[in-house]
């Protein structure tokens, strides 16, 4: 957010708290930085088994986890690097960060809950249970790669570094000229994205049925931008602008995908509940469509009815 | 688009006219585009040697020789090539002169004609041969399957697909290459002897690996095809 609030937050905090500031000082303390294990150090044993089912899942969950998984993404389409890279939401900061209040469902989540709602919103899928094999290999996969990181503790390569505040109002036409110059060429013209002979996605589609749904985090068109900026093209992260980052995510959530799980038949309700903020398009009218009136059931709604 | 509608158009009514005289109905039913494209394929155009020579009478290529196949690669990346080889922005004496001798037209007969011709292998096998975790000490099937982040080297198959088996008209298959043709590719896209490809992405990536990187991958996919022949047999 901007330097006022940050630097706001601080005299506030400084006058009233005293040395209670770790986060509003962030700023001025760099973060710690961590490097996972390598790659290739998995454990033999029953513990390096359930690690290693993880990292498939991660990898590849239509078919480790395919029952819950409702598109060809996969974990490691965002995360980059099977959750390893910095700035691509890595695994390893995202373990230290858990139990945690999420304003998203107004409670504490375990990461065991938070991981559900991968599954639920970004997959479009249904929810694995949480004592269940799923979520257990996905906990010890995160656990191994968080070896020695301090806990509690933003990591410096957390989540996906955010964006200034865009200097232009970003813009659908605009971002439809960076998607065709520089995403079209893996992603589609349509965004349907590209599939090998097993329909395994080659590279993920980012609107339409086979895409994250309207409760996904990436439908934020702040987050998009984050990830895109840092991330893409692949192995080209930081190499468009922050401008052309903003327009193409508005761009890129600004098209139909399947309807938020949380929808019931109202669109104003669930908009009221869930969505709001100039960065969220679910609801709003963009290229003459009111996203989220008309979307596709999601596939957990679509599980639900008889 | 349209422009090229027209061409197949002439061309269509060209070859159907020859077909008839020559060979009675026969061709009429044939996509003439092809029986153009076949013509060049097999017997050459503009007096220079036939695509057929070298790259086999099923655009399997002759690994051996060094002559990579043809068949499933796609055809928006078979006619940059074309291109490329033909103006000298991707060096190799024995395609310029070839690909110089055809007109933009014969190009894309040629190219039609290949992309019906069936894949020299069984991409689902291929596919199947990808692996999330290979074996550590096997650094090409990692290169190959996980990348080297470290260096912003992302997996092959990341673009090419599982097994190496490409996707759609710019991402060719890079499975069962052979090791000479892989490592020669590598070194031309570092000393500019090849175009860095669509938005630069393949030649920045070649320029991130070292030689012990190429050499690996390189391994890896040449022998590719024949692992997953190995492993089908084991089933």
């Amino acid at each position: 957010m901007s330097q006022m609030s940050v630097s706001t937050n601080l005299a506030i905090g400084a006058l009233l708290l005293g040395l209670a500031t770790a986060q509003a000082a962030e700023p001025a303390a760099p973060a710690p930085s961590f490097t996972p294990p390598p790659a290739q150090a998995i454990p033999d044993g029953p513990f390096g088994d359930a690690v290693r089912l993880g990292q498939n899942i991660f990898l590849n969950p239509r078919k480790f986890a395919g029952q819950y998984v409702g598109n060809s993404m996969n974990c490691a389409s965002c995360h980059l690097d099977a959750g390893r890279k910095a700035d691509s939401a890595p695994m390893w900061a995202a373990y230290v960060l858990y139990p945690a209040y999420r304003s998203k469902n107004g409670h504490v989540n375990t990461l065991a809950e938070r991981l559900q709602g991968c599954f639920i919103y970004s997959m479009n899928g249904k929810m694995p249970p949480a004592d269940g094999k799923t979520i257990m290999a996905l906990e010890s996969y995160m656990f191994w790669m968080a070896k020695g990181a301090p806990t509690g503790v933003k990591l410096a390569g957390q989540g996906f570094p955010d964006l200034k505040e865009p200097a232009e109002t970003p813009d659908y036409l605009r971002g439809q000229k960076v998607f065709t110059q520089h995403c079209a060429l893996c992603h589609g013209a349509d965004g349907a994205g590209q599939h090998d002979a097993t329909g395994r996605a080659v590279f993920p589609a980012l609107w339409g049925d086979d895409s994250y749904n309207w409760g996904a985090g990436m439908h934020s068109v702040k987050t998009a931008a984050a990830f895109i900026h840092a991330n893409m093209p692949l192995s080209q992260g930081g190499t468009l602008s922050e401008q052309e980052a903003w327009d193409v995510a508005y761009f890129i959530d600004g098209n139909e995908r399947p309807q938020d799980p949380r929808y019931a038949g109202d669109l104003q309700a669930t908009i009221k509940a869930h969505h709001g903020g100039k960065y969220d398009l679910y609801g709003k009218t963009v290229n003459g469509v009111t996203l989220g009136e008309r979307s596709t059931p999601s596939s957990s709604q679509s599980a639900a009815k008889p | 688009m349209a422009s090229s509608f027209r061409h197949q158009g002439t061309i269509r009514g060209l070859a159907l006219a020859g077909g008839l005289l020559l060979l009675g109905t026969a061709v009429a039913r044939a996509d003439s585009a092809s029986d153009l494209g076949k013509q060049i394929y097999s017997q050459g155009a503009n007096g220079v040697t036939a695509c057929i020579t070298c790259h086999g009478a099923q655009g399997q290529g002759m690994a051996a020789a060094n002559f990579p196949y043809l068949a499933g690669q796609g055809s928006a990346y078979l006619e940059a090539q074309l291109q490329a080889l033909g103006d000298g922005s991707r060096s190799n004496p024995i395609m310029q002169p070839i690909a110089a001798a055809l007109t933009a037209t014969q190009r894309q007969a040629v190219v039609a004609y290949i992309d019906t011709l069936p894949r020299p292998w069984d991409a689902k096998a291929l596919a199947a041969q990808a692996s999330t975790q290979p074996d550590a000490k096997d650094d090409g099937a990692w290169l190959a399957n996980r990348g080297d982040w470290a260096h912003d080297i992302p997996a092959c198959t990341q673009c090419h697909a599982a097994g190496g088996t490409g996707v759609g008209p710019h991402f060719p298959a890079i499975a069962g290459l052979s090791k000479a043709y892989i490592v020669e590719q590598f070194t031309q896209w570092r000393n500019g002897h090849r175009p860095a490809g669509p938005q630069n992405l393949m030649g920045a990536i070649a320029k991130r690996m070292d030689d012990a990187q190429t050499d690996a991958v390189a391994n890896y996919f040449a022998a590719l095809p024949q692992r997953a022949t190995l492993a089908e047999g084991a089933k």
